[in-house]
Order: structure tokens, then sequence, then C-alpha cells
């Protein structure tokens, strides 16, 4: 079954760039994105730095190690500030795992956690698992709305609405690089049709044969608070052992 | 004044025309005039107070809240509690309401078996009695939830609802109220809160100016009727008041001003002494009109001989009314700008628009309207007072000056909203309920600037808590430090002895990043993302102004005690704070007003009567009034609040008047070769009439607040009305004895020199 859908996928692909993208529907679009965005593993070296309205910041530099093989995983370590360095986060499903180090201890923190926002960020759980390893399609339906010109790249304008309700949001609206397949831009609209966050990605390289965004921002419109994620190294092709997803791992120092 | 009368006799259509069209445009914007109870309006936009406050809102969300509390005989009822979870989702539904604590929607920190969980306090409601009950006891034994949340007998809980910074908290207020309204039964529900306090002033004061203007404006036509017996008499003194009211709310409308608690008296006041400008000119053209002359010529002779003493009296007027200019309370300011500018408008029409419409109408040769025998007979009592016993009016008035100054000290300055609201009103039952039941309805917030993860600036910080709590003037103080001491706890096991901050830097930040991790909002309302900035946050049991000074009192103490030799700077705000300092500005501008007014007075005095005599003994009379008022709400317990405080400046600019006249009659009927006691009596047989005919209308007009919904008003009203009680007596009795005293003295003296 994976089989016959790989090729099929190819099948679509190679068409695709037969015509030019020309009669690429916006299932299609969406698919090649999340292509391009979803890995099975992926090791990164990252910062985050948080903005509110009232001109407040916070900094945090972590490293995390993603696996999607089996099941979502994630291990995130605190690098700075220094009174957090050594801290470890671990996600294996909805279960969720903190190692503090001045306290010797490592302690779980209820899954309800995961409906709330990502540290604090103004990206959600969910946010940050469709952009990173699940991707859009299986939760929303895509239609192409027009071709679109930003900051001089060519994209595709996809609407964007869940297939069931349980999602966070009414409507996604999403700028998608003609060449790139890389989202530019995602416009987020809640249940009364009100916009309230805004992604923008910049700066792009290839990185291990696809492309990346080195920074993300997403802005938080209700609560004008902004996040920024910027990637200071990151590989798609290290293997990844399926042990570091662990208790054990997470007290370790690295 | 002559040319003025020739102009407008002799043009009087273009005069009308101008002055409608005029009353249009400022009718047009009068309409867009709009109230306000936001007490950040009485404040200069620069006040740093006003700074702090707006920055704890920026950084921590409002500093606002709306309290609803249910009542029932148990509350831990599964009824009770869903209803307690409904009204807590609808709440959240509206529009500008930042967050909603309640028993069903308040998180905690647990420490469980396998780790940490923040979650509900009820996570879900238990249908039966047996789950309940230990339930209720954990709540109950829990000092951050129990007289906060929920009233220690369980009867009563609370539904704190925090608004957004920058949303019309007013406005909020009426749609909580609404949804409350909908949810009644089987609990009583109740609402209070700044906004809500807010919102049913500003539709008292609605409904006060509706109910008691018509009252005013009625009580004065009829007394205007009885002096005039001609419709006449009636409407122009009238015209003139609705002009000079239509124009001033035309000018706020302009300006973007509002009106608000302290000027919403100005009607009344604008309508009660505009029309004695009219009263004076109206009578003295009757006068003219029975020597035989035609009408145009009787108004040219009443505008130029008693023009000057109007546009003086209504100087005076103008310049009490202009010393609230002096105040730092922005509203005052605008109180002072707006009837000055009322009252010199009335003038304005009184001398325009009269002269004009007088010209025009044909004088019907009627004859004079009948003598009031009894003004006279009051007048040649009084007249015989002033002579005969002017030494025991002169111990009198010492008597009273004393009496006054023993209750000087005993008045109270009072800037506190609550105390607009009568006992037994809705909005006082709801307020004193939320007292009573928790710790109170208001919040102090003490804005702390430092490293929030230091453990010593942390330990300082619970210290300052611990202390603060034990005055007895605050609930239980919420802050950083009780999310730390928990999570601690939490994370060893739930041993009581963790529950505290613990010394190692390091793992107070990983705490914090614990909870960034599980829920941020929790810690949002408490300190900043750098954590370099947080808020201490307690509820105030006592907030009056006598318990707000003991509050910031006992926080500047422990701040110093606990705060020493640690890097942290910390600042009061609230809206306590804001109404503490008001009460500061209320004395200084009091102060400075009425110097500003006396001189002001005297200055206008002088120039018209020429006497340095007339002048001095004027103002000391009107000194002496404005004394007494104080005396009097010292001794009667009526705190100076926003309201109260100005009734100095109408009694000075008001009051004088009947000296004034009292004094140029005197003078005249001296200079025209009288003695001093024959002159005395002469004035008041003559112009005391008048004096008490129009000191009769604008008391008659200041008593009607009596029926004012708002305590304030109706010491306003009764007050006002004593004062000119006061001053116009005063003006009869005191002016007269002090003339004859001094004459006597003058005389001894000239004896002594001569021997």
């Amino acid at each position: 079954m994976k089989k016959i859908f790989a090729i099929t996928f190819l099948l679509i692909l190679m068409s695709g760039a037969v015509v030019f993208g020309e009669d690429l529907t916006g299932v299609d679009l969406l698919l090649k994105m999340d292509e391009m965005m979803k890995t099975e593993q992926k090791y990164m070296e990252e910062e985050m730095i948080l903005y509110t309205s009232s001109g407040s910041e916070r900094h945090r530099k972590v490293k995390v190690w993603n696996k999607s093989t089996d099941g979502d995983n994630m291990l995130l370590k605190f690098v700075e500030p220094a009174s957090v360095e050594g801290t470890g986060f671990l996600m294996i499903e909805d279960d969720m795992w903190l190692y503090l180090p001045a306290l010797g201890k490592v302690k779980r923190i209820a899954g309800s956690a995961k409906q709330g926002s990502f540290m604090g960020s103004d990206l959600s759980y969910e946010d940050m698992e469709a952009l990173g390893s699940s991707g859009f399609s299986e939760d929303y339906k895509a239609e192409l709305l027009k071709k679109e010109k930003i900051e001089n790249r060519d994209t595709y304008l996809l609407n964007l609405s869940p297939v069931d309700g349980e999602l966070s949001y009414s409507k996604l609206e999403v700028w998608i690089d003609s060449k790139m397949f890389l989202p530019l831009q995602i416009f987020y609209y809640n249940e009364n049709g009100e916009k309230i966050k805004e992604l923008k990605t910049f700066n792009y390289k290839m990185i291990d044969g696809r492309w990346t965004s080195m920074k993300m921002q997403m802005k938080n419109l209700q609560k004008e608070s902004m996040t920024v994620l910027k990637v200071n190294e990151i590989s798609f092709g290290k293997e990844i052992e399926d042990k570091i997803f662990s208790t054990r791992f997470l007290e370790m120092g690295n | 004044m002559h040319r003025l009368a020739r102009f407008t006799t002799r043009f009087p259509k273009i005069v009308l025309a101008v002055i409608i069209i005029i009353t249009l445009i400022f009718g047009y914007f009068a309409t867009k005039v709009k109230m306000t109870t936001d007490i950040k309006d009485f404040f200069p936009k620069d006040d740093p107070k006003v700074a702090t406050y707006n920055q704890v809102e920026d950084i921590f969300g409002g500093a606002e809240y709306i309290m609803v509390a249910v009542t029932a005989d148990d509350i831990f009822h599964y009824e009770t509690l869903k209803k307690i979870d409904s009204l807590t989702e609808q709440f959240s539904e509206l529009e500008g309401i930042a967050s909603v604590k309640s028993l069903t929607s308040i998180d905690e920190i647990k420490g469980t078996e396998w780790g940490l969980e923040i979650s509900s306090l009820i996570s879900e409601l238990p249908e039966n009695e047996e789950e309940l009950r230990p339930l209720k006891g954990k709540i109950l034994g829990d000092e951050m939830y129990r007289g906060f949340i929920v009233s220690e007998d369980a009867k009563a809980a609370l539904i704190i609802l925090e608004l957004d910074a920058d949303v019309d908290s007013v406005l909020l207020a009426g749609k909580v109220s609404k949804l409350i309204e909908d949810n009644e039964g089987p609990e009583n529900l109740y609402i209070t809160g700044t906004p809500v306090l807010n919102n049913v002033l500003a539709d008292s004061m609605k409904g006060d100016l509706k109910k008691l203007l018509p009252i005013v404006l009625l009580i004065i036509a009829l007394i205007l009727y009885l002096y005039f017996r001609s419709l006449k008499g009636v409407i122009l003194p009238f015209t003139t008041v609705l002009i000079s009211l239509i124009w001033t709310l035309g000018l706020m409308g302009i300006l973007d001003k509002s009106i608000s608690p302290l000027n919403a008296v100005m009607p009344i006041i604008l309508v009660s002494l505009g029309n004695a400008y009219g009263i004076y000119l109206l009578n003295r053209y009757e006068e003219e009109l029975k020597f035989g002359k035609s009408s145009k010529e009787a108004v040219i002779g009443s505008i130029t001989t008693v023009g000057i003493a109007i546009l003086m009296a209504g100087g005076t007027t103008v310049a009490g009314f202009a010393s609230n200019v002096f105040s730092d309370i922005t509203l005052m300011r605008d109180f002072g700008i707006f009837t000055s500018f009322g009252v010199a408008i009335a003038l304005l029409i009184t001398l325009t628009l009269f002269p004009a419409v007088l010209s025009l109408i044909k004088s019907n040769k009627k004859k004079g309207r009948i003598k009031n025998n009894y003004l006279g007979k009051i007048t040649s009592m009084l007249a015989n007072l002033a002579i005969n016993k002017s030494k025991i009016i002169i111990i009198i008035t010492l008597f009273l000056v004393i009496l006054s100054l023993a209750g000087l000290p005993r008045l109270k300055t009072d800037s506190n909203f609550f105390n607009f609201f009568a006992e037994g009103s809705q909005a006082k039952i709801a307020y004193n309920l939320v007292k009573d039941k928790f710790t109170g309805s208001e919040s102090i917030e003490i804005f702390i600037e430092g490293d929030v993860q230091d453990p010593e600036l942390l330990k300082a910080m619970n210290n300052f808590q611990n202390d603060l709590k034990s005055t007895g003037l605050i609930g239980e103080p919420t802050s950083i430090v009780n999310i730390i001491e928990r999570t601690n706890k939490a994370m060893h096991e739930n041993q009581s002895g963790f529950e505290k901050i613990p010394d190692n830097r390091d793992l107070i930040a990983q705490y914090l990043l614990l909870i960034e991790m599980s829920d941020d909002s929790y810690l949002q309302n408490f300190v900043t993302l750098d954590y370099q900035k947080a808020r201490i946050q307690a509820l105030v049991k006592d907030t009056s102004s006598e318990g707000t000074a003991s509050l910031l009192a006992a926080i500047e103490r422990y701040e110093e005690e606990n705060f020493a030799g640690i890097k942290i700077k910390s600042t009061d705000t609230g809206i306590i704070v804001l109404i503490d300092a008001l009460a500061d500005m209320i004395i200084k501008g009091q102060i400075k007003g009425l110097i500003f007014a006396l001189i002001t007075v005297f200055i206008i005095v002088f120039l018209l009567l020429h006497s340095l005599k007339g002048s001095i003994l004027s103002v000391l009379l009107i000194a002496l009034v404005s004394l007494i008022n104080f005396g009097v709400m010292g001794w009667a317990g009526i705190a100076l609040d926003i309201v109260t405080v100005l009734i100095s400046s109408i009694g000075v600019g008001v009051g004088i008047d009947y000296s004034i006249h009292i004094y140029s009659r005197y003078l005249e009927e001296f200079k025209a070769g009288l003695s001093v006691r024959e002159a005395i009596v002469k004035s008041i047989e003559t112009t005391g009439k008048s004096i008490i005919s129009n000191a009769a209308a604008v008391i008659s007009g200041f008593i009607i607040l009596v029926f004012s919904s708002f305590p304030p008003f109706k010491y306003f009203g009764i007050l006002v009305s004593l004062i000119m009680f006061v001053a116009a007596t005063g003006a009869m009795l005191f002016i007269p004895a002090m003339l004859l005293s001094l004459e006597k003295y003058n005389l001894k003296s000239i004896k002594k020199g001569e021997k």
C-alpha cells in the first residue's frame, strides 16, 4: 500500500514538473509542501526569541532531536540561558517528561499541557507538529485560489479548511513558493473568521537535498506578541538512534 | 454699555438670528457629549501615578476588575457549582475580558505521584455529596482560596473578571450586568467592582439629571412668575438659561469633553444662577416703563443703569468658578472652565437677547406688579436688627467663626467613589457583601523590578507579603513567590516543608521553565518574559481614604524593612492608589483656588466700588462664609470630596454679589447725604428685597439636589443653599454691623484726638 502511494505520488510529482505546475490542484500543492517539510528524522540547534507587546523579551537556545518513524518522538535540551542549561524535555506521542538538573529528577508533565502553547511561545503544539512532522494534508482540505507574487517570489495561494472539527482553526491561508514548495506565509483564522496568527518564513537554504527555511516568525495578532525561531544548525541525514528518546537519556548531559 | 444697548435695540432681528444660529450649531455638538466616570480622567495626561498604573496594565493585563458574587445555602452543591461554571464560561466569551477566575476555572499546581500538573482546581464537577465533601474541605482549608474565591462559611463564591487594558470598562460592566440578570435564581447574584460602580454612577447621573432638572426649571419658573406676574418674566430668563446650557454643552462637545460626576451638577448650577441677571434687568426695565418711557427707551435705560452691576456680579461668579482652573484635577479644571463659560454666556445673552426681544415687543402699559408686603416686613425687621443689635451680630459671628475653626480639624477628604452610593442601594449591598464575605473588590498592585529568579529577592518579596498580610488590611497576596513555593512543594512529593523559596537560583529558573512548558499563561499575570519585572497583587479590605492611607503607609514601611540591601525597585499602583492621590489633589487645589478666588473677587469689587473698606468687608464676609462651610462640613462629618469641593468656589463667586449690592447701595445713599445709619436702613429696605428674592431663587434651585440619589450631591445641595443663606444674611446684617462699629470706633478715636 505504501509503495503504491509512493509511486502515485512520484507520478504526480513528475506530471507536475512536466506542465510547470499549471495543472496542479490545491491538494497536489499541499502534498508537495508537506513532502518538502516532513522528515522522518531531524536534528536542530535553534534559538527561540519571544517578544510581548509591552517590549519584554525571552531568549532560549535549544538542541532538538526529532524522529517520527515510530510515532512522534522529540527530545529537547536547553543550552541557554546558563541557569537552565541541561534541562531536558522529552515527548513520546502525548507523554511528556522534564528533567531538571538542579533538582536531579525527571518529572512528568500532564498531557493536557499539549493543548496550550509550545514553551510559552506563539506556536501551539498543533502548529509545531503540522510544520514539523505531521504536515497539513491529513487535517485540511486544500483549494487553490490563485497565483500571487510575494516579495518577488511566485506563489500559489491555498485556502485550507479543516476536515473535522477538532482543530483550533476554522481556516488557513497558505502561500506556497512555486519553486521550493515551502510555505512563505500562513494566516490562521479562528472560529469567528478572524485572523489570529501570521507565520512568515525567511532565509531558505538547500540542506541535505531539501529546501529549508532557517528563520520563522509567528505573530499572535490578538496578544500582539511574536515568536522568532532561528535555526543555527540542521541536518536530516544523520541517523538518530531510537534509544535517545528515553528518560534515561534525558538525564544524561550532552 | 450704552453702545451695546443702542446696537441691540436698533438691529434686534440680526441679534436674534445670530443667537439662534449659534445655538443651533452648539446644540448639534451638545448631542455629542458623553459621560465619563473613569478615575484616570481626573488626572492630567502625563501624571506619573497614571503612567505607573498604565504600565502595569500594559505588562500584566488589566488591573481593573468586575466581581460577581454568588450566594447560596452551600456553594458546594452540584447545581450551584454548575451555575458558577456556566457563568464563568459566559463571561469568558465576552470581548474585553482578559481572564475569569472562579472556583471552576482557577488553576492549581498539583504535585502528583508521577510528576507535576497544572490543571483546574475542580477538574470535574462531582455530582454526589460524598465526592463534594473532601473537595469542600480541601478548598476551604487552603488560604489561597478561602476568603478569596469562596467565603469562609461556604455560602458565597466569587467570580473575578479581569478586564483587558484598553477596554471600555463601563460598557462592559453593563454587558456583565445583563448576563447576571439572565442567570438570576435560585442563587442570588451580586455584581460590583469599580467599572460596575462607575456604570451605575453614569446611569444614575443621567437619571438624576432627567429627574431633577425639570423640577428645578419648574420651581424657578414658579418663583419668576410670582415675582413678575407675567409670561415674559418667566420666558426671557428661562431662554437665557437654556441657551447658556446649550452653548456650554456644545463647547464640551466640540472640545470632546465628557460629563463627569463632578460637572453633572453644572446644569443645575447654570439654571439656578443664570436667570438672576435677567431678573435684575427686567426689574429695572419695568421700573423705567412706569416712568412712562417707550419700550425701547426703557431697554436702553435699564441696560445703561444696571448693566455694569450685572456685569460685575457676573464677573465675580465667573472668577469664582474659574478658580477651579488651579486644581491639578483635570475634570475639576474642566468644570471651572465650562461653568465660567456658561455663566459668561448667560451674561452675554442677558445683555443682548433681552434688549433685542424687549424692543420688539410692544410695551403693554400694565400696572406694576403687586408689592410684596412680606418682603417689606422682613427687610425692615432686618434693618432694625442691623442697627440696634450690631454688637450681638458681631459676637454671634465671632462665635460662629470660632465654632467653625474648631470644626476644621474634623474635616475629612474622601475621593472614594464608593461613598457615592447610598446605603441600601443595590450597588452598596453588593459592594458590602464582597467586602464582608471576601477580602474586597479592589486590588493593590505592587510592581517589582529586579532579578525575579534571584532567591534573595524572592525571599524578600515573601517576607514583605507576609508582613503585609499580618496587618489585616489585605487578603492573601499573590505573586510569582506563591507559584514557585507551590511548585517546589509539588516537586518534593508534596511535603509541606518544601513550600518555600529554594536557595538555588538555577532551580528557580528551571521551575519557571517547567511552568513555561506546562502552561505559560499561568505566569504571565505575575512576571514578564525576561523575569525582570513582577507584580504582587492583593485584594484590599478597607477602601476608605483612611484605610488606603494606612495600607500605603504599611507598604512603604515593609518595603523599607524587607527590600533594604537588595537590588529591587517597587512601586504601588491600583485604582485605590489613584483615588488616594486624588484626595491630595483635592486639598491642594482647594486652597490654591480659594486664595485665587478671594484675590480676584477683591480686585473686581474694588474696581466696582472704588472703596477699600467696602472691598475688604465684602471679601472678609465671603472668607468667613467659606470658613463656616468647612466648619459645618467638619462638624457634620461631610467629607470634602470631588463634588463638595466645588462648594467654596460657588460660595465666593455668587455669595459676594449680595455684599456688592448692599454696599454699593449704601455708598450711593451715603454720598447722597444720608447718615451711616440712615444709609444702612435705606439699602437693606430697598436692595434687601432683591437680595432675598435672588437668594430664594438660587437656593430653591440647589436645594432640589436633596432628591439626588447620590449622597455627595445631596450634601452639595444643602451646603450651597446654606452658604447662600449665610452670605445673604451676612450681607444684610454683618456688613451693616461692621460699618456701624467702625463708625463708632472712628468717632471715639476722633474724640480722643480732640481731647
